[in-house]
């Protein structure tokens, strides 16, 4: 039999892929020397953040790179304020409206309830990542979400206490957050951790721990044997991490779920690792010894190369051959490795690095379905609503638009993350399809007419186009208001023929004169209604078109 | 019919790559002619049962169940409740649909369908499935991937046109199949409900545009938007051709089904279709504690059979059902001892069900032997090879030849008896059809020696021993061989205390017995 990687290579030499090619590695990790300007910090911004302004681009081109690094990569001095009951439709007799529910009862029995508290978490989540300033911390907490995997949790105090737990270590130390997430509530239940037991031991998260979360599998070396571990220390490590459940009290099952360790769950046996381990053992350590495995496994160099190239496919492009791997993986991973796996560092050097600002990386990565519709949303300045039932209506809603463009939180399908993060050859190309680009066609184009509806609130939602126009330089002039539009909004230049369409649905039956008479209307006299619509009516259906080119998939 | 010729013309930039000594040729290739005409459109339909199927849970081997009754007390149903196929055969009691079929001649079900060294993790299993590669060996291209890649190389550039205005594949549901993965883009096109598709607006595409990363994709998302509004038309029309609405069932498989069947009648000529269904992953609860025959493995069971059954009438209706092959597969079945969840861990070999007018009905295979003793991490040894099954679609049902098959599927795979001989378009080697290799082992439980007998034709035939988790230990003998009886001894005096798996495989037949070492 042919050997894997032999295989692998023939193919990829011989099929004339068009998708296949990976980024030259231009420089590598070295730091950026050229010029700083609106192109490569509004780079920076789209694939750090969900959506940049136009005044967050001009601000980041003024502050300088490493300034805005700082920014982007520090952590977060404080924790959001936790989601709240919006509505007293259902009656929650332990919460009232305004106030958090993430540490009362559930109210299982109360028609309606949980699910309310669902839609709370689900809005609310919506509003952090549309609400992010110049901070990669809402990025790096979906991109954690997608590393470490949970689903369709019941309780929605749990999947609060899970997605806190992944934003607080968002930009901070990754073996700590192994060790955080081993015991925590959600994963106990999503990956049988809270079944798993001394008498009978549950392997499904000792293996997604070294094959998903940390290591890694290698190629297939013998029977049961992965390279980065092996069948036996799945069992192993499986035994070693027993003992952790959720206690919950069978008479009042609304209070609070805890994690308990329990002794006698506890196998107290040595676990003898493999050869991938130096045949190493792990003596009992008890309720401790789960912080032994997770120092152990991220003693192998593959803990650091493994997330390193997830950072990345997610963050910069999918393709990695053995220039990237050389040139840039691995130094990521020995950043990662010396700065005992802060995560900030090795963003830091990445984000400054030539390889990143290369005129190749400009636009080569298709957006994941939150950043293509919080790019819509937030370069274009949506409002939401003050009122905090209303606004939590609207989020619930956007947050259930997304399934149709198969990108939900809390509700990924696999254990391995959204396919277009990992699945191999195709990778993002999987958000594109006959089934999803309808649902971005739509969501975009009802924000553009004012006709997005959001369920339990009347009337319909939409942007201020003309607000947002305002904010460009000389919005009266109809090709500097294109050239602008198009800087802020697509990664590349286009074309002088798509200007001319654009201008040409921009403009109807108006000359460019005419336009400029109307813009200056509306700017002199903003409170005439008549004279918004005037301008309004022209910026509809130019932003629906220019938010459906295929360009603006591209980030 | 006769099984259509194939023009082969030069491969001129090829280089073979040998595996098994089957050439492989990673080559775009121009080099066939269509070889299916329209009149002669059969269509093949998967079933994707994701998270791993509990096989033992589907078809009990009643003749296994005191065993059974030992490792599973706490999720076995009761053995006078399931639905008999055979005597020593019941199928789960809610898949009265799947019994339907079965009493119809219409359904195959396949014992112990897996691989050699069976690979346990959800993601690799199903690209192992979905690619039909061997368990160590990486493939990135779907099983039928490489079949749509013989005549469509360029795609999706280009396509639709005149010869081929229609989706070559259709995924119901909102993402594309991996078994349809080319090595650009995928042949599949996913689709929800065709009676709300809309046209998508499309803007002033680019011209120049440039050969870079950033060009690469610009290019592929404007060709989905195209092909998209394309596909889309014809869809439509097909989906209005065949009365335009589509029955809400409340069984959502079922749901997904009927619009296969619908748009079949329209007379899209899409030649595959694939359905998924989630929630296979029963590590706990799968059964209600108290009521073994319910829960929620019983559901999906239900709904699974009662979407092939509802599919299967709705075909038959419009007269399309000698047209339409389905299959089901799952990328493992579960460890035959329960864990302490009321649940089954990821396992091993699972039965397959094949279903459709043109099927040879009835059970292939022997009912898999369950140990009195077992470890726990021991699964349901394989007896046939999934890719067996692949190769004989290929072969008895799309018609390309034998050589075309080991190729594509990178080996020469046996070709089992599952079409009827009426419907086949390939010819059939009637003498190695129906037939059943012998094996046996003496002693049995052995210590240092075991003696295998077989019988077998004059063919190629391949022994090997496995391990209780499916793992290939070694080749016993591999070559070609006289018809008659055989004996070969093994020398086992070196394996540790357990089960193991003999396994033969010849020409169209195999195998497979469990040997104890004590």
């Amino acid at each position: 039999m042919m050997d894997a990687s032999n295989l692998t290579l023939s193919h990829s030499k011989t099929t004339k892929s068009h998708t296949a090619r990976p980024l030259p590695v231009n420089g590598g990790l070295s730091p950026y020397s050229g010029p700083w300007t609106y192109e490569t910090a509004a780079h920076l911004l789209r694939r750090t953040m969900f959506g940049p302004t136009h005044e967050q681009i001009k601000q980041v081109v003024s502050d300088g790179l490493t300034a805005t690094l700082v920014k982007l990569t520090s952590k977060p001095t404080r924790q959001p304020n936790p989601p709240v009951t919006y509505t007293e439709s259902i009656v929650d007799p332990n919460v009232k409206k305004g106030e958090t529910w993430v540490r009362a009862a559930l109210g299982q029995n109360i028609q309606g309830l949980v699910q309310l508290k669902e839609n709370s978490l689900y809005a609310w989540m919506m509003e952090l990542m549309f609400n992010e300033t110049v901070s990669m911390t809402e990025k790096m907490t979906l991109f954690w979400h997608n590393h470490f995997v949970t689903s369709d949790i019941y309780d929605p105090r749990m999947v609060y206490d899970y997605i806190s737990l992944l934003r607080n270590h968002s930009l901070g130390n990754f073996k700590q957050l192994t060790k955080d997430i081993a015991i925590d509530k959600a994963m106990l239940i999503y990956l049988n951790g809270n079944q798993n037991s001394r008498v009978a031991p549950n392997e499904n998260f000792a293996r997604e721990l070294m094959e998903l979360f940390t290591l890694g599998k290698g190629e297939t070396a013998g029977p049961g044997d992965y390279t980065t571990f092996t069948e036996m220390d799945v069992l192993a490590i499986a035994k070693a991490l027993t003992g952790y459940t959720i206690f919950t009290d069978r008479n009042n099952p609304d209070l609070y779920p805890e994690v308990r360790y329990i002794q006698n769950r506890h196998d107290t046996t040595t676990k003898q690792l493999s050869h991938r381990f130096n045949n190493i053992q792990i003596p009992n350590a008890n309720a401790t010894e789960y912080q032994n495995v997770i120092d152990i496994i991220f003693a192998k160099r593959e803990a650091a190369t493994f997330i390193c190239r997830k950072l990345y496919n997610f963050f910069i492009y999918y393709k990695i051959d053995d220039a990237i791997e050389q040139e840039i993986v691995d130094g990521m991973a020995d950043i990662l490795i010396a700065s005992n796996f802060e995560i900030s560092p090795v963003l830091n050097t990445l984000f400054a690095s030539e390889h990143f600002y290369s005129i190749e990386a400009l636009g080569c990565l298709i957006r994941a379905p939150y950043e293509y519709m919080f790019n819509t949303l937030k370069t274009l300045r949506f409002v939401p609503p003050t009122d905090l039932e209303q606004k939590y209506n609207l989020f619930a809603s956007i947050y259930r638009n997304f399934s149709g463009m198969q990108q939900t939180y809390f509700n990924i399908p696999t254990v391995a993350g959204w396919d277009p993060y990992h699945q191999e050859p195709a990778y993002h190309e999987i958000w594109i399809n006959s089934a999803t680009l309808p649902f971005r066609v739509a969501f975009n184009t009802q924000f553009v007419n004012k006709s997005f509806r959001a369920r339990n609130v009347t009337g319909t939602f939409g942007l201020d186009l003309p607000e947002y126009v305002k904010s460009l330089s000389n919005p009266s002039n109809v090709n500097e208001l294109i050239n602008e539009v198009v800087k802020h909004l697509l990664p590349q230049p286009i074309e002088q023929k798509q200007k001319d369409a654009l201008k040409r649905v921009l403009l109807g039956n108006l000359t460019e004169a005419q336009w400029t008479t109307n813009w200056n209307n509306y700017a002199n006299n903003p409170g005439n209604a008549q004279a918004k619509t005037a301008v309004d009516n022209r910026l509809k259906p130019f932003f629906s078109t220019l938010l459906n080119m295929p360009e603006y998939h591209l980030s | 019919m006769k099984r259509r010729t194939f023009l082969q013309a030069s491969a001129a930039a090829s280089i073979p790559v040998m595996i098994n000594g089957i050439p492989v040729q990673a080559v775009a290739r121009q080099s066939f002619l269509d070889f299916v005409s329209p009149e002669n459109d059969k269509i093949l339909v998967l079933i994707q049962l994701t998270g791993g199927n509990d096989g033992l849970n589907m078809v009990l081997p009643l003749d296994q169940y005191s065993a059974l009754s030992v490792h599973r007390e706490k999720i076995l149903i009761n053995e006078n409740l399931g639905l008999k196929l055979r005597d020593d055969l019941a199928i789960h009691p809610s898949m009265t649909g799947a019994k339907y079929l079965y009493d119809e001649g219409k359904l195959k079900l396949i014992q112990s369908v897996g691989y050699p060294n069976q690979n346990r993790s959800h993601f690799r299993s199903t690209d192992i499935w979905t690619t039909g590669s061997p368990a160590n060996v990486n493939i990135t291209d779907g099983w039928l991937g490489r079949y749509y890649l013989e005549n469509h190389n360029s795609f999706p550039y280009g396509y639709p046109n005149p010869d081929n205005p229609d989706p070559l594949a259709l995924t119901i549901g909102s993402q594309v199949s991996q078994t349809c993965q080319g090595p650009i883009a995928n042949f599949s096109m996913a689709i929800n409900n065709p009676a709300t598709m809309n046209l998508l607006p499309i803007s002033e595409f680019a011209e120049n545009i440039p050969s870079s990363n950033y060009g690469n994709e610009l290019r592929y998302i404007m060709t989905a938007l195209q092909q998209t509004n394309d596909y889309t038309d014809v869809i439509k029309m097909a989906n209005e051709k065949a009365g335009g609405t589509i029955p809400n069932t409340g069984n959502a498989l079922l749901d997904r089904m009927n619009v296969v069947a619908q748009l079949i009648k329209g007379g899209l000529k899409t030649k595959v279709y694939v359905v998924s269904m989630g929630g296979f992953d029963t590590h706990a609860n799968q059964c209600d504690p108290d009521d073994h025959e319910i829960g929620t493995h019983a559901d999906l069971l239900a709904s699974l059979a009662g979407a092939m059954e509802g599919f299967q009438k709705a075909l038959e209706a419009s007269g399309q059902a000698k047209r339409v092959l389905s299959m089901t597969f799952s990328e493992f079945g579960r460890r035959i001892k329960a864990n302490d969840s009321t649940g089954t861990d990821h396992g091993s070999a699972a039965p397959l069900m094949l279903f459709g007018e043109c099927i040879d009905g009835g059970i292939l295979g022997d009912n898999p032997t369950i140990g009195a003793s077992v470890t726990n991490d021991e699964g349901v040894a394989m007896q046939y090879d999934f890719r067996s099954i692949y190769a004989t679609i290929l072969r008895d049902w799309f018609g390309l030849s034998q050589s075309d098959v080991a190729r594509l599927m990178y080996e020469d795979f046996q070709k089992l008896p599952l079409i009827s001989g009426a419907c086949t378009i390939s010819d059939v080697e009637d003498a190695y059809r129906d037939y059943q290799l012998e094996l046996q082992t003496t002693p049995n439980p052995a210590t240092d020696y075991t003696t295998i007998s077989f019988k077998t034709k004059d063919e190629y035939v391949r022994i090997s021993l496995y391990d209780s988790i499916g793992s290939e230990l070694k080749t016993i003998f591999a070559g070609k061989i006289n018809e008659g009886n055989h004996q070969i001894n093994l020398d086992i005096s070196n394996l540790p205390v357990g089960n193991y798996v003999i396994r033969i495989a010849g020409k169209s037949a195999q195998k497979t017995k469990i040997l104890s070492k004590i």
